[in-house]
Formats: C-alpha cells, structure tokens, sequence
C-alpha cells in the first residue's frame, strides 16, 4: 500500500514563506553583479606545473587539493548553508585546465570576457593575465584540443566543417566532460560520510596488494580518491574556521550561536554521516562545491530524487521539534544557490544553450522500489518553495505514473502558474522505466532514473557518456539540406554524401532514399568519431572525485569515469528536427509528387532564394498550408511517424559494442535555435536560418489550428514513446486559463489523458501580461496561443486590439 | 478579385466584401494564398460532426465531458441536434445544449431524451422588457423553461449580465422569484457583458452595436451576485 499523506502538513506547507535570510539572499542576489573569479586558474597553473613527471590521477587529484586548500573562501549574512565557488554572491570559476582555450575574449586587448549571453564582465588585467597563462599551460594538451586532433588524423577536417554546418552538437571545448555523470550518489554519502569512502578506498588497496594485483592504475585511483575525499573534509574545516572567527567578532547574538551552529556542522559533515537536514544539506554542498572546482563546468548541482534521500531526515527533525520554517528556510537557501551556479560557456555553447545558469535537475513523486508512487510531504515542500523561490532554476521534473496522486498534480499546476516558466514539467515514470527495462536494465536500476539537462532520463548507477552534449547529436533539418543540395552543407562545403541532384528523382521515394542515406553516413560518423572520443578521454583528464562520488562502481572497479566501464556506462542521443523535416517532406510529396503543383527545379530555386520575390511567397504560402503536423491529420502525422522509425532504425544500427547501444532521448534546449542556423529555407514555409520547431513533439509555430486537444492527439499518432524514452511536447496557454479551481483540474485532466495514451513529457508556458503585449505585437509566433474569455476560450491573434488589451490587463490581475 | 464570378469583391485598400453580392462560395478564400480571407463555418451532416467529436473520446472518457452544442441556436436545428446527440449517448459522451429557449416547444420534446444538460438563459423576467431589449415575447421561453425542469433535467439558467439592463433590483428578484418557484436547486451563472465580441462583428462587417457600453467592474458584478444569493439561488459568475 501506498502510505498515506499528512493534509495537516500540507496546509502548513501552504503557508509557509520565505525566511528573513531567504529574502535578503534574494535581493543581494538580485543587486550582484556576474563575477567570474581567476582564482580557481592561479592554483590549477601552480599545483601542474609542480606535479610534473607524476601519473595523471595522482597529478589530478593534487590539483584539486592544491584548489580547495587555497581558493578564496567567504560566509554571507544571510547564509544558512554555507559554500560559494567564489567569495561573491553570484560567481563562478574558470574550467581552462578541462576545457583548453574556451573563453571568449581573453585573448583580446581590453580583456573583457563575454560572461553571459549579453552582457561583459571586466577582469582586472592581473586576472586576465593568469587566464591566459593558464590557457598557454593547458591549452594545446586539453582533453578537446586533443580530440579534435585526433579526429583530423581520421577526417581531416570534416568534424570542424560538421560543427560549423550545424549539424552536429557543438563544441567539444565546453562540453565534452559537461555531463559525464548525473547525479552524486547522495543516498551513500548521507549514509557513510567522506570517511566512510576513504576507508573503503584503502581496504581495496590493502585487498589489491594482497592479492597480487598488477594494474597500478587501480591502485593510483583509489590513492587519488583517497586525497580529494580528505582534501573536501579540509575544505570544509577552512569554513568552519572562518565561522568560528566571525562568531567571536560577531556582536548579534542570534547571528553568534548561528555562526557557531554553522561551525560545528562543518566539522562534522562531510566526513561523517549527516544526522539531521541541516547536516544533510551542509554536506551536499561542500560535495558539490567540491565537484565544481574538479570541473567548473560541471555546473550542474543536480538534487536527483531529493523528496526521497532527504524525507527521513525532515520528517525526523518534524518530530524532534525542528520548526517547519527554519527547514524550509535551508532548504530555500540551497534550492537558491543551485539555481543560481552560473557558468562560463565557449561561444557556441552559447548558442546553442542560450543560458548561462547551471542546468540543475530535482525529481519529485515517481514509483519507488515496491511498485508505489512515493510522492510526499516534501515532494510537496519542494513544489511549494520553487513556487516561492521564482527562479528559473532548477528544472523541476514531477515523474507522473498513474498513482501520481490528485493532491500532488495540484501542487503541480499551481507551481506552474506561479513560476510560469514550466516548473514543475511532467515526465511519464512508466514511459521511461518501461524503455529501459526493454533495454535490458532491471526494473531496481531504472525506478531510480533521474531527469537530467531538460528531461534526459539518467540512471545514477551509471557514467553518461551522454551523446546529445559536443560529441553526438545531430541535426534532421541539416540532413535535409545536404539531401536537398547533392550533400551540400550551408556553408557550401561537401559534409554530406553525393546523394544525386533532386531534380533527378523520379519519385517521393528515391528522395526520401536519399534523405536516408545522408542520415546514415552523418549519423555513424558522428558516433564513430564520439567512440574515439571516449576511448582517448581518460589519457588527457582524470575526475577523481566526480568518479569516487558520482558512480558507485568506481570503488569497486578502482576505475576513473572517464575510463568508461561497459556495465556503467549509457550513451544517450537526440535526433533533433524531425517535426521540421516531416512536414518538409509532406509539402514536397504533396506539391511536387503528387499533385505536381510546382516543379523540384521551381521549389529548390526558390528555397535557395530563401523565398524571394512574389512567386517565392507565393510558393512559401503553398509550403504553408500543406498539411502540418499537430492537427491530427492523418497524411501530416504518418510521416512524422515513418522519420521517427527510420531514424531510430539507423541510429539502433550502429555497432556500439562493447558498449551499449545509444539510446534515443528526443529533447529540447534552445537548441531548435542553434540547428535553424544549420537549414536554409525549409519546404514546410520556414525560412532560412530562422528557428526549429521547439522541444522535439512540438508542432511549427503557429501551424497548430485545431486545438491543444488536436495536439496531444496527433503527439499520439506518431508513438515517438515506441522508440525514444522521453520527447519534448510544449504547450502555451495564458495565465487566465488557470485563474480558477475549476481550470486547474481541466490541466490536470489534459495532462493525465495525454500520460495514460503514451505521452512521455509534457511541459507548459504560462504566458504573463508581458508575454501577451510580444504576443500582440509580433502575432506570427503566438498564433496558437489560447486565452480565457468569460465563459469561452478564443485564440488571442484573433483578437482585436481593444480585446486584446483588456486580456492582457486582466492577466496582470489574475494572480 | 477575378475569383470571384459575382464581382463580390470591392477594389480599394482592405478589400472588403459586398454582402449583398457574395453567395458564400468560398472561391475567394480558395484562391487566396496569403490566407488575408477566412470562410467561418462549413456544412456537414450529424455524422460528419460526430467523427470530429469522436476524435477526442480520450478526454471525455478521463474527464466525463462531451460535447456542448451552441449557437445561434442549435434547437432551430432540434432533428440534426436529435441525431448528433443518439450518436454521442450511443458512444457514452456526455450531451450538452445552450439554448435561449425561444424554439418550438416540440424541439425540447425532441432532444430531451438524448440530452444530458441544458443551459438555458434567462435574459429578462419582465414581458414588456423582454420584448423591449430582446424583441421576442418570453411566454414560450418560460413554458419551455418549465417543461424540461418537470421532466427533471439537469438545468442551469445563465444570465448574460447587461449594464443599465437586467441588472436592476427589479429582473433580480424577478429572476430569483422565477428559479425558487420551481422548488428545486437550480443554479444561475451570470455571464458579465464583455465585449470580445466585437472582432467578429467587424470581421463580417457589420455594425458593433453596444461599442459605447462599458463592461462592468468587479464590484458591480459581486454586487449583483450577492443579491441572488440573498434570494437563496446558488449563483456564480462565469470564468
């Protein structure tokens, strides 16, 4: 049986506000200014160049300990968990020891360094400087520098002109080691400590010696994790120095016994076993903190499933008296600092994450070991305080079964209208369980699976050699391209196979034979070059602590991660574009085959003209109004259906082994941004270089006009869940659609039958009075945007102005 | 313009339509590649319509919704109703209809076995007013009134809420005499004046009659709805 709520909790939990420190964490977060700190590269330049001649693990190891022992260190006012990167309140460091010469700017005169999508950050010229030497240390030897050397000796340089055609995922630079692990195994740590690692760690080197082991790679491993694992609990101490000294300068009292509580949690944890939330959290961060500064773009603080690890600390502390308010109040304070972790990213990076905040991931509900959903009091709470937090991060992923219960879908649609910005997303548990148990994981593995980036589904027993980040996605609507122009890429550049000029085609098929053909030969190769890849990781870089810490059969195999195991190790990939490509294809059956409107000749002149002219609008209005994907036609939606297997079909015909197959994971990012930039002019009416279609189920802009129920119908028609584990359907209604009890169930409701019918992810934006005057102003992005009128609901483009205004108006006051 | 075989279409900017001229066709809008013409409405048998309602069962059967026919006034139509209605209660689909109540009373005879709900308006108590503001008498609208609520349906009266119209203290508490008067619970929705009408006015260009009246404040609206409440009629106001 599943175990019962407690309502009364529930109640309280809807009262609950942010604290006092809360608050003010969130005004001086909202007056910092991005920093980005050189502090992180004086050590990794200093302890490298002392380490020379000695095996890289040791040498990897060192190098973060010579970082935690040094590295600037501050506790803020208001801090209830402590741990910063920097001593800033919004800050990060620099990852050029990892990431090679990434940095956009440094290298410039003035040394201002493009710290996020718009805006500089001005280094002092001294911290510049020390960039710059650590990127003439590091810079040529990095694990990406060394790759993309690799692959010239393979390709020439086909990878380059790929990356620049847009048709695989950018840059290694940033991304290569971004994602190699999901989450921390926090269930142990919390249970063991720090200690309780190392003393596993010697017993298997004593167990190694004795038996006569002869990899010495083993040995160093365990040696290495040995030296991080106790330069964390060092760390740690350094605060817990630092709270003792500002407690006895501290003339508030309160502020006194909290700086001295602060002190005694940071001698205890991490080494030891947390006892408490406080102590939980406390040590969650320092592992964190610490991950970060092994590799400051693994940014990404993933909770995992947190309403599991952490509930019986919170309901003990409940019953031990711990008020409600002083446990929200840290974990707020937490939830915070993960939200806001920013990072520095290589140009394309940016292009095609469009973010400079850390992606970090909570899970909250889902079915549990025994079969039942666990959704409780703090899956609650988690809701409850994102809700209050109003941050963009973290991603918050609700993994919706069939005993997701009512009180928690609630929660849910009430976080999102709070949030407006999709939080939490629903993510189908059954849909992602069953597909990895068809994939031959045991049901114990895969009930522990954790959404990771937007919704990739991870399990935390294993190393994510994930495909879809810098080594292996690709891009459909380029594929498209090269098949439209004899393998022609964008940039002129032969990337693709001489597929035949179209014009030649005799028949739909022999195009769609070529469409194929490209997708094979750019498909294979992009998962050759990323198996090369990750053969060569662990010769340029090691990640002790990411390894000791994040999969748990490193101690057992005395194995860094980036030496992938094939018991421990997934290989996800996005084929990205298909809804693009599909009704691409549908026009040109439809114009050019069947109904021999126009000629190839006509619409390929015209495409590449990007739609110039009277007759090339004209042409693009007939691209317009052939039948699209997202209106339940059955002629639209077939094909959408037959790309979906024939792609899965061509990626599940790699030969992987001895690895596992790449499994398919159709999600979204900005990166329907990044792959437009790789497609001129589409048949579909889409012009060149302008965005993809959004998420990966999601129908062209504009181009669905029956209905949201239309949608979810025609999301089921093309049974993307019989070949990916998860794909990104997003859906826009406006914040008046959920003004009343009565409008969230009908949400609920429409997210449950889209659930029950095979639907993997559903995510909706809740558009604000902001969003409605874009909306009124630039109506082609918002033409299916639905809007709650007294009593009947109407698509606002329809609108005229006046009504319009009063609709946005009323939006301003429905909250 | 050369589309059009009725010279329909006049010359100058905006392209307006001669109503007196156009047969609704719809070659106009056929022709048009820009989509700048939009045909509204199209003829299609009960069947017709009921694939299109079939098509999302997997709603109605989580959410024990179906389908709600509105107007105009779909009981002028009460055999096509008829049919569309056996086909969806056949299917197990909930059956809803609007209606303004001035039809036939044969019609309600007609669609009563096969419908699960009526939402049935109550514009005005007052005869001579009904006929003022309406221009159609009320005598039939309550004997129709009277003869579903008998026959036990599942009613909720509506209340197109107008300023300076039915809101005054006298059509309130005509209008709560009215409901109690059938002894039975039977809720009343105010639907407050709003005027999203008027885009579709303009798009088939006619007149928007009531652009000078302003819709009403929250306040007023709550006003109103306490009233009701006072006469003891569960009332609420429409989202």
């Amino acid at each position: 049986m599943a175990k019962t709520v407690d309502f009364d909790l529930l109640k309280k939990i809807d009262n609950v506000d942010l604290s006092k420190r809360n608050k003010q964490w969130k005004k001086a977060m909202k007056a910092a200014g991005w920093r980005v700190s050189a502090d992180r590269e004086r050590w990794t330049v200093k302890s490298w160049r002392e380490t020379e001649g000695e095996d890289i693990q040791i040498r990897r190891a060192k190098l973060l300990k010579c970082v935690l022992e040094n590295i600037e260190i501050n506790i803020h006012p208001f801090d209830e968990i402590v741990g910063r990167p920097t001593p800033w309140v919004i800050g990060c460091q620099t990852a050029i020891d990892v990431c090679g010469d990434y940095i956009p700017g440094i290298w410039e005169e003035a040394g201002s360094i493009d710290a996020t999508l718009d805006a500089s950050v001005n280094m002092s010229k001294e911290d510049v400087e020390i960039l710059r030497e650590s990127a003439r240390l590091f810079g040529s030897t990095s694990l990406p520098a060394m790759t993309y050397k690799a692959w010239e000796a393979l390709v020439g340089s086909w990878a380059k002109d790929a990356e620049a055609a847009k048709l695989k995922d950018p840059s290694l630079d940033s991304a290569i080691t971004g994602q190699s692990t999901s989450v921390l195994s926090w269930k142990k740590l919390l249970k063991v400590g720090l200690n309780g690692y190392t003393n596993e760690c010697r017993r298997h080197i004593e167990a190694y010696k004795a038996a006569g082991g002869t990899d010495i790679d083993k040995i160093y491993f365990w040696q290495s994790a040995i030296i991080v694992l106790q330069a964390v609990i060092d760390h740690a101490h350094r605060y817990a120095d630092l709270a003792e000294a500002m407690a006895s300068a501290e003339k508030d009292d309160r502020q006194k016994a909290h700086l001295l509580k602060i002190a005694e949690t940071c001698r205890h944890v991490p080494a030891n076993p947390a006892r408490n939330m406080r102590e939980a959290l406390q040590s969650m961060q320092f592992c964190n903190l610490a991950k970060m500064l092994e590799n400051p773009i693994q940014n990404n603080c993933h909770w995992g499933r947190a309403d599991q690890y952490l509930y019986e600390f919170f309901k003990n502390d409940l019953e031990n008296g711990v008020p409600l308010e002083e446990l929200s109040s840290m974990l707020a304070d937490l939830i915070g600092r993960w939200g806001t972790q920013t990072f520095i990213s290589s140009s394309t990076q940016k292009e095609s994450h469009q973010i400079n905040f850390g992606i970090n991931n909570l899970m909250v509900g889902g079915l549990g070991q025994n079969g039942e959903d666990c959704s409780n009091e703090l899956s609650y709470l988690f809701l409850h305080l994102v809700a209050s937090l109003q941050l963009s991060s973290p991603t918050v992923g609700l993994r919706w079964n069939k005993k997701t219960p009512y009180w928690m879908m609630k929660k849910a649609m009430e976080t999102n209208l709070a949030t407006k910005g999709g939080i939490p997303l629903f993510e189908n548990d059954e849909v992602i369980i069953s597909s990895f148990v068809r994939d031959g994981i045991p049901f114990e593995e895969a009930v522990e699976w954790v959404g990771l980036g937007c919704v990739y589904p991870c399990l935390p027993s294993r190393a994510e050699h994930y495909g879809a980040e810098g080594v292996a996605a690709f891009n459909l609507a380029g594929v498209l391209h090269l098949t439209l122009h004899n393998g022609m890429d964008i940039n002129g550049k032969q990337s693709g196979l001489k597929t035949g000029d179209p014009r030649e085609f005799k028949s739909f098929e022999e195009l769609y034979a070529a469409f194929l053909k490209q997708h094979k030969h750019l498909s294979h190769r992009i998962f050759w070059l990323g198996g090369v890849a990750r053969d060569m990781g662990h010769k340029y870089l090691r990640l002790p602590l990411l390894s000791i810490l994040g999969i748990e059969a490193s101690m057992e195999l005395g194995q860094d991660l980036l030496k992938p195991h094939p018991d421990y190790s997934m290989f996800g990939i996005s084929d990205r574009g298909i809804i693009d490509v599909a009704d691409s294809l549908t026009s040109i059956k439809k114009l050019v085959y069947d109904e021999k409107t126009i000629s190839m000749d006509e619409l390929l002149e015209i495409l590449d003209s990007d739609f110039a002219g009277d007759r090339g609008e004209e042409i693009r209005q007939l691209c317009l109004r052939a039948p699209k994907y997202g209106n339940d036609i059955p002629e639209a939606d077939s094909m959408v259906k037959r790309i979906s297997e024939d792609s899965a079909a061509i990626i599940k015909s790699y030969d992987n082994s001895l690895f596992r197959n790449f499994m398919i994971s159709r999600e979204g990012l900005a990166w329907h941004y990044y792959g437009g930039l790789g497609a001129g002019a589409l048949p579909n009416g889409r012009k060149a270089y302008e965005p993809l279609n959004d998420g990966s189920l999601s129908p062209m802009r504009g181009m669905d006009k029956c209905g949201p129920t239309a949608v979810l119908r025609s999301a089921c028609n093309v049974c993307f869940n019989k070949v990916a584990y998860v794909s990104v359907l997003n859906q826009k209604f406006s914040s008046s659609t959920l003004a009343s009890d009565d409008s969230i169930n009908k949400l609920i409701a429409y997210t449950n039958v889209y659930m029950n019918n095979g639907g993997s992810h559903i995510q909706y934006n809740i558009l604000d009075s902001k969003q409605l005057k874009d909306a009124k102003e630039r109506p082609e992005n918002y033409s299916d945007l639905i809007v709650r009128i007294g009593g009947f609901s109407a698509y606002f483009v329809q609108l005229s102005p006046e009504i319009q205004d009063d609709v946005i108006y009323r939006s301003e006051f429905s909250l | 313009m050369k589309a059009c075989r009725f010279d329909a279409i006049l010359p100058g900017s905006g392209y307006r339509i001669d109503r007196d001229k156009c047969t609704s066709c719809g070659e106009c809008v056929n022709s048009c590649y820009y989509g700048a013409l939009v045909r509204y409405g199209r003829e299609k048998t009960s069947e017709e319509v009921f694939e299109e309602v079939l098509k999302d069962k997997m709603f109605y059967d989580y959410s024990g919704g179906g389908v709600t026919v509105s107007g105009g006034e779909p009981l002028l139509y009460p055999e096509f109703v008829f049919e569309l209605f056996s086909l969806c209660k056949k299917s197990g689909i909930n059956t809803c209809i609007e209606t303004c109540g001035f039809v036939s009373p044969s019609a309600f005879e007609l669609v009563f076995p096969v419908t699960d709900y009526f939402y049935f308006d109550l514009k005005l108590i007052n005869p001579t007013l009904h006929m003022k503001c309406t221009g159609c008498n009320n005598e039939l609208i309550h004997k129709n009134a009277r003869y579903i609520v008998q026959r036990g349906a599942n009613v909720l009266f509506r209340q197109p809420l107008i300023p300076q119209c039915n809101d005054t203290d006298d059509n309130i508490r005509e209008t709560a005499k009215f409901i109690s008067g059938f002894g039975r619970d039977i809720a009343l929705e105010l639907m407050p004046f709003h005027r999203a009408g008027k885009t579709k006015y303009e798009a088939l260009d006619m007149t928007y009659p009531t652009k000078d009246l302003k819709p009403m404040t929250e306040e007023q609206i709550m006003a109103v709805r306490d009233k009701y409440l006072n006469y003891g009629v569960s009332c609420s106001i429409s989202k």
